[in-house]
């Protein structure tokens, strides 16, 4: 055997024992990273094209990015905005793992580029695209609270800030009963309304805080965990703007007072014992009475601070306070009311604003929702509607009522402002007609007598 | 600026993918020049530089002064010889592109060199009588050209032979299932299968083509095999220009076939209504002329006629309050391509169209009248928020803004006092969405139109540009207009053909494979690498590679001054002028690829206009020739024969 024959059997051997190893000390490695949950199959769903991509660039995948990232601000600028995808989807190919590029192109499609467009259903569809973008990204980057946290927030963001978030809804909606982009739309419960996406994310995002014992990154976490609880608040408080009531509404207010005190009863999640309320992981705020006397002072204290964070005692008292019949029953005359008013039948309006007056003063006379009366969202509604009323009645040139309807219920409406009395000559009112007689203070509610005849 | 063998030549397309150039004939001339500039002044350094290196380099120069002249100047001779031997054929190939490019027919737009509208059927005839010259001379050259055919002939054949074409195949594969990865929204559909065809074409076509063409002369010269050729009575010259030609035909054909690959790819991934408003190449019509008013006006403020030289450029004007600008309201966004005028305000935009209208393509209205289509498609942008066009308990996606279009016959001499026909409709304009607007030919007659636009909402903005607005003509067929975007890849192989077999005449393989690879990417990146090598008067900030090292390093941004005081970062700045000046000299040499790209224009279903691609073969061929020059030279003083 001649000597080169010689050499290439020797080295076929070394490169099949060294291969052969390779082998076993690879899969020892690969079973260390997923045990330490490192492996690209723990990270999220394994994509072929992206690790193929990735190992194409040689090591130059930073440079790739960079130059991807100039076309895509390149693309932003000339509002090449369709263009913008393909580009996206690049980056995101070459950095799956990277949070930061899925985080903020979503923001960019979600926000500015859906800004840029005029049309409603153009802005719509970017709002969707980037939504979906952060629902790819949880895919690939599975357990990251922050990034289920983000999708919820873009589902809650939108569909209730925007100047076009009604449009929005009702799109939502219509394409949730049509069965169309149910990757956007769909949901576990199956109900059509953003705000349960949102809230079905935002527990994702729980249960993942939860699991991995780390604190999000984006906030602190009793703000990060109170988030599911908003989200069925806003969902039970746009049933009621959008005139949904009965059962629906008031089961939906009792699952977001459920999810309340789930948050407040720290989610389940075992206390460390020796450990100072101030560093436990996750941060109780409901107690019971007897609970609550046991409690030392440092305790209480660091559980009144954290819980004021999230004004949990507010939240909770008024979800408990908007699931009661007697306020239920006064949302549901005032958007009648008002409905009636816009459409010009000022007669029924009338009907139903005295209808809700005394429901609504009602709630704020049971002492545990006294406190509500100092809540601004709810002053504000109140002196809307009480507003309009007396709109209404100057409209039709009736009779004022003596004293307001909610005058006395609430602080800042008080007493000494100048209409408080209605019916008295010596306050001038600028909405009573000047021939109108006073005919005597109004008690509660008591419609006014409609004007004698010239 | 413009360098000796780059041409780089600043024009409206790149504002926006499918606005005609500045003036197709202009454009073309432009480049023309510079090519024919380029190539004399290289002619004039390649004679002094060859000149020198003959003389003092290579021998001794006292006692070989004249032989190794004299030897480089028949070298010379022969290059020329050559070239006027090609020239016929170049008349033949240039003159039916010429016409066929529609550039033939607006020669008279030149306005210079003594052509003019009235003369240019005459030009063209002309033209037409020298192409009927070349094609007889072609017809006795073409013996003389065996050798070069044969060589070529061969390198085919190898070419062809070569198992390495068999990689061809792996093209076939992201097409099983690209499928499932591209966006299939009807906006961006064609871009995406347009965009993924292009990218998979050449990614795959281009390695090859580096691969091959570098290693081919290095693998003879080794094995010795160019000793077969060179001891032949063939020249040089010939080697390398039927090197050249053999290996852009073969690859000619891979592309042919990869290009009739991806269309038939790109007509299975699209649905049959996508294919109905896709599947056409739109040949936009736009504006270049003035209106009379703004000529009147400029005449009145003394401007000259300087300005009618260019006339494109003030096709579009704006009058607010009476006065005439080229700009109107900025309203602030960062790319101010567009200038917005103002609703229910004294402010209108002006498009004029000077033309014939017979290319325009007809369709119907409702009256049944034949009409033109005007297409528009704007900017809107909002001041307050809602929508106050909207009908009431009209759906919200109803939104937009109104805008009052009139196109009027100005063509017609009013002297007769008698008002112009004039078309005019109010339609709803949506941001960056297409509206159309059909204008009964009647309007047309007198050749010569004007567009207003005003915005009839009040408190709200609409912006525009020249490429914002055009007529229809008639439409083209998408799969010509696919393969006339075939012409990116293919001037770009081309391009790299040449400059491997150039390169591969002095280099080893394996090098001429690294040379011709950095040539193609820093081609790729030109305008980057310029911006970088124009210092200050680049956009891309931070200098040169060690102060961007320096920088990198120490965390500092792209703008903040250096420490100077530091003498080692002084010493290293100077370094690094050093080194920006060997990027400004490399700017000279590579070529800016990005100029050829016209894949854009089929991917957003604009037909490609026969002149850019005219205007970028010039490009090639301006730089290929000295290349291929320069390989000759190399190649006629290397002792292959010993």
């Amino acid at each position: 055997m001649n000597a080169s024959r010689k050499r290439k059997i020797t080295y076929l051997l070394i490169i099949l024992v060294l291969f052969t190893t390779q082998v076993f000390v690879g899969d020892r490695l690969h079973q260390e990273a997923k045990a330490e949950r490192l492996a690209q199959e723990n990270l999220g769903k394994v994509d072929p094209i992206s690790g193929t991509a990735q190992l194409v660039c040689f090591g130059f995948r930073g440079v790739a990015v960079t130059f991807l990232w100039n076309d895509v601000m390149d693309l932003n600028r000339r509002e090449r905005w369709f263009e913008i995808k393909p580009v996206l989807n690049s980056i995101t190919l070459l950095q799956p793992n990277f949070h930061s590029p899925w985080q903020y192109q979503a923001w960019n499609m979600a926000y500015n580029i859906a800004n840029a467009w005029e049309a409603v259903k153009d802005q719509y569809y970017w709002i969707s695209e980037g939504t979906k973008f952060m629902k790819e990204a949880c895919a690939k980057n599975q357990g990251v609270s922050d990034l289920e946290w983000y999708t919820g927030f873009l589902y809650f963001n939108r569909f209730s800030v925007h100047d076009n978030h009604k449009f929005f809804r009702e799109r939502f909606k219509k394409e949730f009963a049509e069965h169309k982009d149910p990757d956007f739309t769909a949901n576990e419960r199956g109900r059509g309304d953003p705000f349960i996406n949102a809230y079905e994310w935002f527990r994702s995002a729980n249960a993942s805080v939860v699991e991995s014992g780390k604190p999000p990154k984006r906030m602190g976490i009793t703000p990060f965990l109170s988030h599911p609880a908003k989200a069925l608040t806003t969902f039970a408080e746009y049933l009621g703007k959008e005139g949904t009531f009965g059962v629906d509404a008031r089961e939906a207010w009792n699952q977001a007072y459920n999810e309340w005190l789930k948050f407040g009863r720290g989610l389940g999640v075992a206390r460390k014992d020796g450990v100072s309320e101030r560093d436990q992981f996750v941060h109780r705020l409901e107690y019971d009475a007897a609970e609550w006397e046991k409690l030392s002072d440092e305790t209480k204290y660091w559980i009144d601070r954290y819980g004021n964070i999230v004004r949990y005692s507010y939240w909770k008292r008024r979800v408990k306070a908007e699931g009661t019949p007697a306020m239920e029953g006064a949302r549901e005359a005032f958007y009648f009311a008002e409905k009636a008013r816009e459409d010009g039948d000022y007669d029924l309006a009338i009907t139903k604003y005295e209808e809700g007056f005394p429901k609504f003063r009602s709630v704020f006379e049971v002492p545990k929702f006294s406190q509500l009366r100092d809540d601004m969202p709810i002053q504000d509604d109140a002196a809307d509607w009480e507003r309009n009323y007396i709109r209404v009645l100057t409209n039709l040139n009736r009779k004022l009522p003596e004293r307001r309807p909610f005058q006395g219920v609430f602080r800042s409406m008080s007493d000494d402002s100048p209409d408080a009395d209605l019916g008295a000559p010596s306050s001038p009112n600028p909405n009573r007609p000047a021939s109108q007689k006073s005919a005597g203070p109004v008690q509660n509610g008591t419609p006014s007598p409609a004007p004698k005849k010239p | 600026m413009s360098p000796i063998l780059g041409i780089v030549f600043e024009d409206l397309s790149q504002y926006k993918i499918f606005a005609a150039p500045l003036s197709v004939i202009e454009d073309l001339l432009l480049t023309s020049g510079f090519a024919v500039g380029a190539l004399i002044v290289f002619a004039i350094i390649g004679l002094v530089v060859g000149f020198i290196y003959s003389s003092f380099v290579r021998r001794n120069p006292f006692s070989a002064f004249v032989p190794t002249v004299r030897s480089f100047f028949l070298g010379f001779g022969e290059i020329l010889v050559l070239l006027l031997r090609l020239l016929p054929f170049f008349i033949v190939v240039f003159v039916p592109l010429f016409a066929f490019s529609g550039a033939l027919g607006r020669i008279g737009e030149i306005n210079r060199f003594g052509i003019n509208d009235r003369n240019s059927s005459q030009v063209g005839a002309m033209l037409w009588f020298f192409w009927g010259v070349a094609l007889l001379a072609c017809w006795f050259i073409w013996p003389s050209l065996r050798r070069v055919r044969a060589i070529a002939k061969l390198s085919f054949i190898e070419a062809l032979r070569g198992r390495i074409l068999y990689v061809f195949v792996l093209f076939f594969i992201p097409f099983l299932f690209a499928g499932w990865y591209l966006d299939k929204t009807p906006e961006a559909v064609l871009l995406n299968l347009c965009g993924f065809v292009n990218a998979a074409m050449t990614y795959i076509l281009m390695p090859l083509v580096i691969f091959m063409a570098s290693m081919s002369l290095p693998n003879e010269i080794q094995a010795r095999i160019v000793q077969t050729v060179v001891t032949k009575p063939v020249r040089r010259s010939e080697i390398v220009l039927g090197r050249s030609l053999g290996y852009i035909a073969v690859f000619t054909l891979v592309l042919l076939g990869m290009g009739s690959v991806s269309l038939l790819y790109i007509y299975s991934q699209l649905d049959e209504q996508q294919r109905s408003t896709l599947w056409v190449a739109r040949r936009p019509v736009f504006s270049n002329a003035p209106v009379p008013e703004v000529v009147a006006d400029f005449q009145k403020q003394g401007a000259g006629t300087a300005f009618l030289q260019h006339p494109e450029l003030f096709s579009l004007m704006f009058n607010q309050n009476g006065k005439w600008n080229m700009i109107a309201t900025n309203v602030g966004k960062e790319w101010s391509y567009r200038y917005h005028i103002g609703g229910q305000a004294n402010h209108s935009a002006h498009y004029g169209f000077r033309f014939d209208p017979k290319v325009l393509a007809t369709r119907k209205n409702q009256r049944g009248e034949d009409c033109h289509v005007l297409q528009m498609e704007f900017d809107v942008f909002k001041m307050t928020k809602g929508d106050p066009t909207r009908e009431e308990g009209k759906d919200a996606e109803e939104s937009g803004v109104r805008c009052l279009i009139e196109v009027r016959d100005r063509g017609r001499d009013s002297g007769d006092g008698a008002k112009a026909p004039t078309e005019a409709q109010v339609h709803r304009i949506n941001h960056q969405r297409v509206t159309e607007m059909l204008v009964p030919t009647r309007i047309f007659d007198n050749k010569f139109i004007e567009v207003v636009i005003k915005c009839t909402t009040r408190s709200q903005f609409v912006g525009m540009a020249r490429g914002d607005l055009y007529l229809l003509a008639k439409d083209g067929d998408f799969a010509v207009n696919f393969f006339k975007g075939l012409a990116t890849i293919w001037l770009k192989m081309v391009l790299v053909v040449c400059v491997a077999v150039s390169a591969s005449t002095v280099l080893k393989g394996f090098v001429t494979v690294l040379f011709a690879s950095a040539v193609y990417v820093l081609g790729l990146f030109y305008f980057f690498m310029w911006n970088v090598a124009a210092g200050a008067l680049g956009t891309v900030k931070g200098g040169g590679p060690i102060e961007s090292f320096i920088r990198l390093a120490t965390q500092l941004n792209q703008v903040s001054p250096l420490d100077d005081s530091n003498w080692l970062i002084r010493f290293f700045l100077h370094v690094d002028q050093a080194l920006l000046g060997l990027m400004k000299l490399m700017t000279f040499l590579v070529p800016d690829l990005s100029k050829l790209d016209v894949a854009q224009y089929v991917a957003h279903g604009v037909d490609v206009p026969g002149v850019l691609i005219l205007r970028n073969v010039v490009i090639v061929t301006a730089y290929v020739i000295p290349v291929m020059v320069v390989g000759y030279f190399f190649l006629r003083n290397r002792e292959l024969a010993a």
